[in-house]
Order: structure tokens, then sequence, then C-alpha cells
């Protein structure tokens, strides 16, 4: 059999006659490597070399080549993109092509740096890792190289640019500079100064936030399993809906009741003659809105754990002569605590991350993450500083996620048998009840009162002024006139609405991929370092965006790899973001697997294509679409992770609408938001429509057999 | 090689292709006015040439920042509108090219002067006089006496009403700033600043946004430039429109073509359309009361005459080099911004 | 080695610092069935997944139908494998199950499902062809399987633990049919069970393996018989196993006593099956004096726990009317080339370590 590195070899070849750098600035355009390395540019020849060298070791074809191989396409890797200019200087279109003058890498660098990856992933088959199976391991390597280049290099700068000197030289002065501002770690607003350091405005945030949440979210889903209502399953969509909307949204809609000309405030005026203040405007309107947006978080996880608990551990209770109150306090609440602590912590870390409502709610109250942003947009941007913030948002959260990770992971006491129990869940104790039944409905009056305020407020002509309804804003944002040259697409949301949806569509099915095959990796294949690989794999969920933004703009705004303002970056950063819940998807899909069905297809003589193809794909089908929800509702809404990343060709809805925000354009802001949560909506209702087909087709098949 | 790999590797190869592909003929612009008149700009111009713009709203300080650090790899062609100091900054850290346009000469005096004064690395295209606008509704029921003159804003009854912007992204708070410290001198500014800090609830990223919430109510007095306000007015929001009468400054809105940019053909196309009469004529239509550079086109009858006003003698060669910029806005840092 | 369908050739396999398989060796010939027996953790199931080419050897050489395949991964190898939970796969029915390893090695779809039906009907499957397997009883399953695996014939068929997921009459009635099954193709199969009766019932030879290690190989009735350890003894069928001492050229147990070539002073452990042991209600001179701890009524046999002076005995009894009463004194006693005298083995140690014996 040809084995894959001939492949390869062939796509180097490819590769160097291809223009090797990108276009630079002035004119610049590039031959391939060949022309270039005899032309007498030193930088490229240990590429070519490297490239020579491997077609020997191919053919000696032993053991010891195939480590040759290894090691010589790993130095080659690295050298097409150190060669580019690690340093992370721009290149110098007066200065000639030298080593250290390089433009980024183009078509040709691109194309021969996979190639190398592929000739590693087939040297290690022959050095045999994972039982010498060259898909694994190409697998691998490219997922590391995935996890390497666009995970790792960008956090990596974002530390080296904390530990750039100070003015002085001092790298220590600079450490100081860029992480210890007395607005990072003030501690003034204990002793009756106007703020504290955002450090710990972010730290109180997310605690009472995470207090919030998980209390709403026990409340919601006692309510939902242990109340009999006809209200569960409207509860439960309404539960939801937070779920497919962009946060700041629903800080938009607090505006609008809460904010000085807000409908609430100016009846509580008329009314009452309470003067309208701008208390929104500050933490207690972060916390609100961030309460709102995170409940269904909250609620999904501690509601998984709800239903596990078996109902015959509560049964039990009870006929031991525990009262409703004590069985759910002594028996179903520690049950359920690690569901509590997960919530929360799940909670403290997408609050940390978010930056839309402290950017529209926050007024002088700035947070980790909206600090950032505020470092870097103004005309002094300090990226040293930003980088300081970075540093210390990602430390808070990792430490959170591996708090979570390492301890929560042990802790579960509920065990699901897949056994069906019978029982009823234990009613709850009458007071119980009644705070579960009181809060549960406040909040879903709340939500519905937010919703119903963005639905109208879409429609309303000038919201506080005149409530005449209109399409003006949907108008505004999405007009279509005809110019002398054919249509103009003039309406301002456009450009943004196309990048978004064409950008979105393209990343999600490419990240669910990505972190299934990861998972595939992990769950299905033994390998040196595979909890290493699982981490960094799981690492990225908890990088806060705006950290993510940051980094990507520090790492690929110069050579190598100079890809700013282009459609590609924001597409790889919405694959390193949100791959971790596809890997964790699809272990958990994994892990419910029989091991033998994919052995089996391989004893018949399957390769791991068609086994993936056949038989994996087919019954990983709801993990692929859970993936492929979460990874487009996610690109759809973010904003922290965008906000460094947009350009005028490729703006995204969220930092469109943000703009709109900040020049008070609610209106328009708000259609335009209402038009992606119907997006959104109907995506997520065709993609479940096709996951469930599968699944009606089995319960036919079940009927069909009773009734023959 | 396997099948499965094959695939990636052609997935792989489409997704490249696609990053690469998206850069068709399109001028791509960073534009710091008002977001309609942007987009009614972006518009007029595909309608009149059949050229597409992707444009993206940036105010003013925050256009400089990023156009700073794309330097070494530009994204956009051209920077259209903004305080005229940011571009003369630009001008200085040679982040913009001279062009010289055919239609310079339909310009008034004070747009060639900034042009003069740059190098022709940018051209005035629009004035405005710095002042703000309050809400009359809200100072007629709280019974509260407007503010006619800068010393009027120490007002301990305005607590917490004013809006001001950023001045380290906003161009009209820079040009609030740079009108004070040439009004007091620099120290007595810093000390009026810090006066009316308890007056301001927040320094907002955009320089309309005090002006935008001031006419929804959201707030009493938004410092503005005047064109601002009356454009809130004329949408029929209850904002009333004060010149100081202690003296004040003015704009000098502009435009530059960024250095090395991706297509600087487009760009020169652009900034010879955005020169005519027929492209500054359509401001009003969008609603932006901006005084136009172009002679040809009469300014807008709601629009303050400049002669009615005091104004102070801006120096806008100082005030938009790089040192006084970055001295006045780190000032303000220090001074007022962090210690919010 | 030349008329071997499948050779283990020094064997190893090691998970890390673990090994699961040390040195092995053996051959399976041509058209027989061989089985695996040990209990759990023994390897066993190793060695069948190394013949499969889930598992690649660390050392040593495997040779199927001859050729070296110690690298060759599984899908190209010339084997199949009935798997424990059956792995049959569930979104795909019957035919598609039987007829996909034939289109993974590109046979034609049309040829693929006729050779698949012929497989089935040969099977008894015909009128399942368009189930789901979620549609089938465990023992169709089970046959769906066999026929998925037969239809590539394979030069060995491997089954892991194939009845383990059956009831217990089911169990019996299967085995029959995969024994028949073989013997009527000419298969050749290696059979993974812990199950010593299976092995029995099934094998032309069988391969006691303990601790990654072949304990003893051999047809069923050798191994049975002439056990080589007082492991593989307990693991073939119930065995008391009596820890003695040779003194004088004999082994006594209580009054029984037993003679042996081996040297005085050797340790050895005396295996006594149950069968063998005769109870007698008056005690006489060379036999074992017990009480009867427990007696149970098994219908076929009565079976005795009796405390004796030696430890806790089991017997069993075929021939008795009547059930004896339990704390009646008995004697036992056994013809003494029933017995078996072997010296304990180094591993005695391990044994004790191992909470399964």
């Amino acid at each position: 059999m040809l084995r894959p590195s001939f492949l390869w070899l062939v796509t180097i070849l490819v590769a160097s006659l291809l223009p090797w750098y990108a276009d630079g600035p002035g004119g610049f355009v590039s031959g391939g490597l060949l022309g270039l390395a005899l032309s007498g540019l030193a930088a490229v020849w240990p590429v070519a070399l490297a490239a020579i060298a491997v077609l020997a070791f191919v053919v000696l074809d032993t053991r010891a080549s195939a480590l040759a191989t290894l090691l010589v396409s790993l130095a080659a890797a690295g050298w097409i993109l150190a060669s580019g200019g690690l340093s992370g200087l721009p290149y110098d279109a007066e200065l000639p092509l030298s080593l250290a003058n390089q433009p980024a890498i183009g078509w040709g660098a691109t194309l021969a740096f996979f190639a190398f990856l592929g000739l590693m992933g087939d040297a290690l088959a022959r050095r045999g890792v994972m039982d010498g199976d060259p898909f694994g391991t190409h697998l691998l390597v490219f997922a590391s190289a995935v996890l390497a280049v666009f995970v790792l290099f960008p956090l990596a700068q974002v530390f080296q640019e904390v530990l750039r000197p100070d003015a002085a030289g001092s790298v220590a002065g600079g450490l100081a500079d860029h992480l210890l501002g007395k607005d990072v770690w003030g501690l003034s607003c204990l002793t009756g100064g106007r703020r504290c350091g955002m450090v710990w405005n972010s730290i109180g945030l997310g605690v009472a936030v995470g207090l919030a949440t998980t209390l709403l979210g026990l409340a919601a889903a006692l309510f939902i399993t242990r109340i009999r209502t006809p209200f569960s399953t409207p509860a439960r969509l309404i539960t939801l809906l937070p779920l497919v909307t962009p946060p700041f949204v629903v800080g938009l809609a607090l505006i609008l009741l809460f904010g000085r000309s807000g409908s609430v405030t100016l009846f509580l005026w008329d009314a009452f003659e309470i003067r309208p203040s701008r208390w929104i405007y500050g933490p207690q309107g972060v916390w609100l809105a961030q309460t709102l947006g995170l409940t269904p978080l909250a609620f999904m996880v501690i509601h998984a754990t709800l239903v596990s608990v078996s109902p015959s551990i509560e049964e039990a209770a009870s006929t031991l002569r525990a009262s409703r109150w004590r069985t759910f306090r002594t028996v179903t609440l520690p049950l359920i605590r690690p569901g509590l602590a997960n919530a929360f912590l799940l909670t403290f870390i997408e609050s940390l991350a978010d930056l839309g409502n402290p950017l529209i709610l926050g007024g002088g109250f700035k947070v980790l993450a909206s600090g950032i942003y505020f470092k870097i947009v103004g005309a002094q941007a300090d990226l040293g500083e930003a980088a300081g913030l970075g540093v210390i948002l990602l430390v808070i959260s990792l430490g959170v996620f591996l708090l979570q990770t390492l301890w929560l992971r042990n802790a579960s006491f509920v065990t699901i048998t897949g056994k069906g129990d019978g029982g009823q869940p234990a009613r709850l104790a009458l007071p119980l009840k009644a705070a579960v039944v009181g809060v549960t409905l406040l909040w879903g009056a709340f939500i519905l009162t937010v919703y119903g305020t963005i639905i109208l407020g879409s429609f309303a002509t000038l919201w506080g002024r005149d409530y005449t309804l209109t399409l003006a804003n949907y108008v505004d944002a999405f007009n279509v006139i005809a110019g002398d040259h054919g249509l103009v697409w003039a309406g301002g949301a456009w450009n943004s609405f196309g990048t978004t949806l064409m950008l979105s569509t393209l990343a999600a099915p490419l990240t669910a991929a990505l972190g299934l095959l990861m998972a595939y990796l992990i769950a299905r294949r033994r390998f040196r370092g595979r909890r290493t690989f699982e981490f960094a794999a799981m690492m990225s969920f908890a990088m806060p965006g705006t950290v993510i933004g940051l980094a990507y703009v520090l790492a690929f705004n110069t050579p190598p790899i100079e890809i700013t303002g282009t459609a590609f970056i924001l597409v790889i950063a919405f694959i390193s973001r949100n791959m971790p819940i596809g890997v964790r998807v699809g272990l958990a899909q994994f892990s419910q697997l029989d091991p033998s069905l994919d052995e089996a297809s391989t004893t018949l003589g399957a390769g791991p294509g068609m086994t993936l193809r056949r038989v994996l794909f087919p019954l990983l089908k709801p993990a692929v679409a859970t993936a492929i929800i979460y990874a487009f509702v996610a690109s759809v809404t973010t904003l922290s992770q965008v906000i460094f990343l947009v350009s005028p060709r490729y703006d995204w809805a969220t930092t469109y609408i943000i703009g709109l925000v900040e020049n008070t354009n609610y209106g328009r802001a708000i259609a335009y938001s209402v038009v992606l949560i119907v997006l959104l909506i109907l995506v997520v209702a065709f993609l479940q429509l096709i996951l469930s087909r599968v699944e009606f087709r089995r319960v036919d098949d079940k009927t069909s057999r009773e009734t023959a | 090689m396997p099948k499965g790999l094959n695939r990636a590797a052609l997935t792989a190869v489409g997704l490249v292709a696609f990053a690469g592909a998206a850069s068709a003929d399109e001028l791509v612009m960073y534009c710091s006015v008002q977001q309609s008149w942007c987009e009614a700009t972006a518009a007029a111009f595909t309608a009149d040439t059949g050229v597409d713009v992707a444009m993206q709203r940036k105010d003013t300080g925050a256009a400089l920042a990023q156009i700073r650090a794309e330097a070494s790899n530009p994204q956009a062609d051209v920077w259209w509108g903004g305080s005229g100091d940011a571009h003369i900054q630009a001008a200085s850290e040679d982040l913009t090219e001279a062009y010289e346009s055919p239609n310079i000469d339909q310009l008034q005096d004070w747009a060639i002067e900034q042009y003069e004064t740059a190098d022709h690395k940018t051209v005035g295209i629009y004035s405005g006089v710095l002042g703000w606008g309050y809400n009359t509704e809200f100072f007629d029921r709280m019974g509260l006496k407007p503010p006619l003159a800068w010393s009027d804003l120490e007002n301990p009854d305005y607590e917490g009403e004013i809006q001001v912007a950023n001045p380290n992204t906003s161009g009209t708070a820079y040009t609030a700033l740079a009108t004070l410290v040439q009004l007091y001198g620099e120290d007595e500014a810093f000390e009026f600043l810090k006066r009316i800090d308890d007056n301001i609830s927040e320094y907002t990223q955009s320089g309309t946004a005090g002006i935008r919430a001031a006419a929804l109510g959201e707030t009493g007095i938004g410092i503005a430039f005047l064109h601002d306000v009356i454009q809130q007015a004329a949408a029929g929001f209850p904002v009333k429109a004060v010149a100081p009468s202690d003296g004040t400054g003015y704009e000098i809105g502009s435009m530059s073509i960024i250095a090395n940019a991706p297509d600087p053909e487009l760009a020169k196309q652009f900034y010879d359309w955005a020169l005519t009469a027929k492209a500054q004529s359509r401001a009003l239509e969008a609603g932006a009361y901006q005084i136009q550079a172009n002679k040809a086109v009469a300014p807008p009858p709601e629009a303050p005459k400049l002669e009615d006003t005091k104004l102070i003698d801006y120096d806008f060669a100082k005030y938009g080099s790089a040192e006084t910029r970055s001295h006045l806005l780190k000032r303000w840092d220090d001074e007022i911004g962090s210690q919010r | 080695m030349s008329e071997g369908a499948l050779i283990f050739d020094n064997v190893g396999k090691a998970f890390g610092r673990f090994e699961a398989v040390k040195d092995i060796a053996f051959t399976v010939k041509t058209h027989e069935l061989v089985s695996l027996l040990g209990p759990s953790g023994c390897g066993k199931t190793t060695v069948l997944r190394l013949i499969a080419g889930l598992e690649m050897p660390t050392s040593g050489r495997i040779l199927i139908a001859g050729k070296d395949v110690s690298r060759v991964p599984a899908n190209g190898r010339n084997i199949a494998m009935v798997f424990q939970s059956y792995a049959l796969f569930p979104h795909m029915n019957v035919i598609d199950n039987v007829a996909y390893g034939l289109v993974a090695q590109k046979v034609p779809k049309r040829e693929a499902h006729e050779r698949a039906k012929r497989q089935l009907e040969i099977l008894g499957l015909k009128a399942l062809e368009e189930r789901l397997p979620s549609a089938l009883s465990g023992g169709q399953q089970q046959r769906v399987a066999v026929a998925r695996a037969l239809v590539l014939e394979p030069d060995v068929l491997l089954f892991d633990e194939p009845l383990s997921n059956l009831d217990a009459k089911l169990r019996r009635q299967v085995r029959e049919e995969i024994r028949d099954l073989q013997q009527r193709l000419g298969l050749t199969v290696v059979y993974v069970t812990h199950d010593q009766s299976e092995a029995m019932a099934i094998s032309d030879r069988i391969i006691v393996m303990r601790h990654g290690r072949i304990a003893q190989a051999g047809a069923p009735r050798a191994l049975y018989e002439a056990p080589n350890s007082a492991f593989v003894a307990d693991f073939m069928g119930d065995a008391n196993v009596v820890g003695a001492e040779v003194a004088d050229g004999v082994v006594r147990l209580d009054g029984l006593t037993l003679t042996t070539d081996l040297a005085p002073g050797t340790a050895v452990d005396v295996v006594l099956r149950p069968e063998h042991m005769r109870l007698v209600r008056e005690p006489g001179e060379a036999m074992i004096r017990g009480t009867i701890h427990r007696a149970s009524y098994l219908g076929a046999v009565a079976e005795y726990r009796v405390d004796t002076p030696i430890g806790a005995l089991l017997a069993t009894d075929a021939e008795h009317e009547e059930v004896i009463a339990e704390g009646a004194t008995v004697g036992i006693a056994i013809d003494p080339s029933d017995a078996r005298i072997l010296p304990r083995g180094d591993e005695a140690g391990l044994d004790a370590a191992d909470p399964r014996l």
C-alpha cells in the first residue's frame, strides 16, 4: 500500500511552486519556494533541505528513519512559522527579503506546513503510535497543531505582552505597570471611595450572579420536575429563551424598562412623583441583566442533576418517616449539591466573560472584560495593560474551571443506571412549594415582560415618547434601494447580517467536526499525553472571549500568520473557542457507545474512515446536532470574542448592534436583535427537526413490529 | 491516503480559499460621523459609482487607534469624518497619505487650511461648533435653570445629569478638552473638569451618545457639537442647543486616505467624489446639520451661524499634534478617567 | 509450523508497565476449536484481541494462515469476531449488518446482499432480514452476529464470551449450535470463555490461562483428569485442594494415606474431586472423618459440606437414596488412584492474593 507520506511529499512539491509568501505591502508578490531558494534566499533553504531529507527517510522506510522524519518535519513546520518572523515584527517592504524580514506566509508555505504535519502523522504511525493507525496519528497531529497555533500561541503572545519591559527597560517594572494598576486592585470602595478595582468588581459581580442564577435555576428546576402544573412546558420554553438571545439584548430591554426614560420609570414618575434616577446604570443593572441571561444555563445543569436523582431514594427516605422538608433537606439537596456547585461555577465563568452588559449598563462600573476593551479602543490604547487585565481574567477563569473539572468530576453522587426506576419524586413541603412557585412565576413574568419589551420596542416609533407602531426600525436596518448601478443594500445591517450568517454557518459544522474528532481521539485511542491533550482541548472553554480576541489581535496582526481583517480570523476564533463543547458532548456520547461497535466494524474489514462514516457518525447524530446548534448559536450571539476582530468588510451583528446602543439608537438595535432571535429560533428548530426524525424512525420500527 | 483525510484536506483548502477570495473590488472605509450619515454616504457612493462600500462606524479616537494598530497591515482605504485633530495626528504619524484632489479648490478656506496644515494628508469636509444640548421637558419639570456658559456646568443641581464622552475615544470630547485648555489654561482646565466630575454621570465612548441620551431624557445635559443637537431637535426631541457664552471651540471634520491602503485607486475615487457639491449636498437629507466644506453647498438654515458664536482661536496644528494630544489624554486618564 | 491456521510465536503484550500477556506460544490447527479459559484478568481476552488485530503485540510474532500479521491492523486480517455484546450496528437492519463486512471489502452492494441473504438462510434467519437489531431477541441477535462474521469466510473465527448475555437454557442450545456449525463448515475457531463447562462442551482443545501465561493446554478430558496445578484443577470443575507435606513416600490426610514418589518434605496440594468422595455413615480406618455441616439436595445429586480435621471438604453423592442429616458423623472414603498429588508451585502466594480462588 502506498504510504500517505508520498502524497504529502508530492504536496510539498506542489506547494513549492505556489507563491510562498502572502502578498505584502508595496505590491510585493512572492515567488515559489523553488524560485526563492534558487535566488539565494537563505531563509527558505532549511525547508527545501528538510523536504529532500524526508524524501530519503521515507524511501528508506525503517523505524529509525521514521523518527528522523518526525523530527525533521517538526523542525521544518516550526521553521516555516518561525522564519516568517516569530518576533512579531512587520515586514518592511523597503528592506530586502531576509531571515529577519519576511512577509506573512502565503499559499505555498501554508500548504507545505500542512504537508509537514502530515508527514509527522505518518511517521508517528510508522513508530507504532496508536498501534500504527495512520488515520489516528494524522488526526492527533492536525488537532494538536490547531491547538498549538490557534490557542496556545496567541495565549503566549498575551503573556509576552505582559512581560514587555517598561520604558526604563525593566521587566519587573513592566510587570508592575501591566498587572498592578490602581484601577485593577484598588479597594477604596470599602473605605468610602468611589470605586473598587476591576478584579474585585468582576469577582463580586460573578459571585452575586452565580448565587442568584443558582437559586433561580433551582427554583425553576424544582417547579418543572416536582410540581404538577399545566405551566411546566411553557415554563421550560421560557427558561430556554435567553439562550438564543445575545446576552446584552436583555440589558437593552432593561434600559427600555428602567432607564431614565424607560416605561416603568416614567410611569412611576407620572403616578407617584418618583424622580427618575440612573440606578440601572451600574453594578445593579449589570447584575440583573446577567442574572436574567444566565439563569437558563444554571437551570439546565440543575435540572439534569435533579431528574437523575432516583425517586426510590426519596421514597426510601419517606418510608423511614422523614417529613417532606426533611427528605428534601437531608436527601435531595445533598444529592444535587454537585449540580448546584457546577451551576454556580459555570455562571460565574460566564459572568466574568460577559462584555456586552457591562458595556451598555456599566456606567462607571468597570469589570475586567470591559476594562480590556477600554484599554484597547481608546486613542491611548495600551496593549500591555490590556494584556495584564487579560492575564488576570484568564487566571481567575481557568482557576475556577480547573476547580470545576478536578473537584466536581469526582463529586457526583448520582448514578445513572439507565434502568427505569419506578416511583414518584417526593412532593415538596408546603412552604418550599410556595416559595418555588412564587419565585418561578415572578421570574417567568419578568422574562415575559423583558421579551414583550423587546418585541414591542422593535415596532415602537420611539420608545418612551411615541409608541405608535411602525416598521421603520426594520426598514432602517434592512433597507434596499435602487441605484444607478443596480440594487444597493442600503440598510446598515446587511453587511454584518450577511457576515454573521455566512461565517456562523461555515464555522458551526467545522467546530462540531473538530470537537467530535478530538473526542474520538480521547475516548477511543490510547496514546501518550492523552490527558494533557484533553485538558488543552477543553481549556479554551474557560478562556473569556475578550482574552481570545485580544490574543488574536496580538498574534495574527504580523507575520508569520497575518489574518486580521479577514473572515478567516473570525472563523478560526469561533472554532477554537467553541470546539470544547463538541469535545464535551462527544465524550459523553462516546462513553455510552459500546467500543465493540467500532471494533466490530474494524474486524469486519472497515477502515477508520468507513467506521466513522457508517457506524459512529450515525450513532453520534444527537451529539453532532447538539454541537452544531451550540456552535452556531454561540458564534451568532457572541460579542466579546469578535469585538476586536471585526473589520469593515466583516462586521458582526452583535458589534453592530452594540454600536447602535452606544449611539442610543435603541429602536434599530432592538429590531435587529429581534431578527437575530427569530433567526436563531428557526435554525435551532430546523436542526432539532432533522435530529428528531432519526428518533421517529426508530419508534416507527418498533410499532410496526408490534402490529405485525 | 485514507479517504477521511482527503476530505479534511479539501475542507481546509476550501476554507482558506473562501477567506482569500473575499477581497473583491470594494472600498473599505472607517467612518466617524453619526451612523445614519455614514450609511447614507456609503449608499450614495455605491449608487453613484457602482463601487461597493464596506463601512464601519468608529468613534474618532477608536478609529485612530485602529488605524495605528493596523499600520503594518492596513485594512481600510479611507477614513471619512471625525474631528480634525485626530486626522492631523494620524498625518503626523504618517498613518495617512498625501493626495491632491482636483476638487480641492471647490472648498472653503478653513477646509483648505486644514489640508495645508497636514501637508495634504487630510482635508476638511465639514465644520461644527462645540456646545451642548439640554432636555427642555426635564428642565421644566424639575424647575432647573439651563446652563448657558461653561462655568454654569458646575451648578450642583446638575449632579449626575451631564454626559460627555471619553476624549480617548471621542473626537467631540477631545475638542471639548482642548477648548477648555485653550480657554482656561491647562491646569485650571483640569481643575474645572474635576469640579464638574460629580455632575457627570458617565464618560461615554461615542461623542454623540450624550446628546442622544439627553434627547431621550436619559440624561439632562449632553455635551456635543451643535449640529448633533440640532439634528435631535429637528427629529422632534425636546432638546435645545446652547453655544457657551464664555467662548467655545469648533471642529473641522476631516477625511484622509490611509497609507498603504489595500486599494488606493478606490480611495482616491471616493476622496474626489466626497468633495463634490453633489455628495456634500446629500448631508442634509441624511439629517446631518454640519456646515459643508464645498462652497457650492449652502449651510443648513438651522445650523448655528459661525459669526453669532464667540469662537476661540482654535490652534489645530498644536492640539492636533501627537505630542499635545498624548499629553492631554494621558493627564485626563490619570486625573479623571482612572479616578472613576 | 506449517499446518497451523494460527500461530502465536512467543507473543507478549504490555500496557504501559502492566504485562497483560507474557511470552505466550501456541498453535491452533485448521478446523480446530480451541477455547481460551481463565478467570477475568488472566489475559485471555487480550490474546483474542491480539489475534483480531485490535491490539498490537509488544513482542513476538502472530501468524495467520502462514502469514506474519503482527503489524497488520484488524481491517487487514482475514479474521472475524463475534463480540460479547454482539456489537450489532443498531441503526442498520439485519441484512445491512451482515453485508457490512463485504461492503467494506468493496464487494458490489448487490452481490454483498446476495451473499448476506444466503448466510442468513443457512442460520435460519431469513425472515428477519429487514428488522433492526433492537427488534430481535437475544438469541437472534447472537445468530446475526455469527452470520455477520461467517459471511466473510475468515481464516479464523473468534468468539468473545458469546453466550454470557443469554439465559441459562438458551446458552446450552446455542453452544451446541456453534459446535455443530463449526464441525459442519470445518471452521477454525478461537473461543474465549470463563465458564469451564462451556469450554469442555465445545472445545477440541482448551488453553487455561492465568496471570498472562498459559497454565495448561490440552484436550478437555486431559485437563480435568490430569491437571498440572491446583489452579487448573480448581478451575476445571469443582475440586477440594488440600495442602499437605510428603513424609516417607506418603501423604497423610487424616486416616487416608496416599503413596507418592516425591521427596520427603515436599509441600504438595492434593486434589480431591467431590464426586470421588464416598460418604460412609460409620467412619472406618483409612478414611477422613468428619461431620456434615450443611447438606443440600440438588436433584441429580446431594451436595455436602463436611467439616474434617483437614478443613471443610465438598462432596457430592449421586447414589444415596436419602440425604444424610446435618450434624451426622461420617467417614470419607477415596480410591487413592482418584486423588492427584501435585507439588506446590511457586505461585502459591499469588493464589492466595487472588480473591477468586
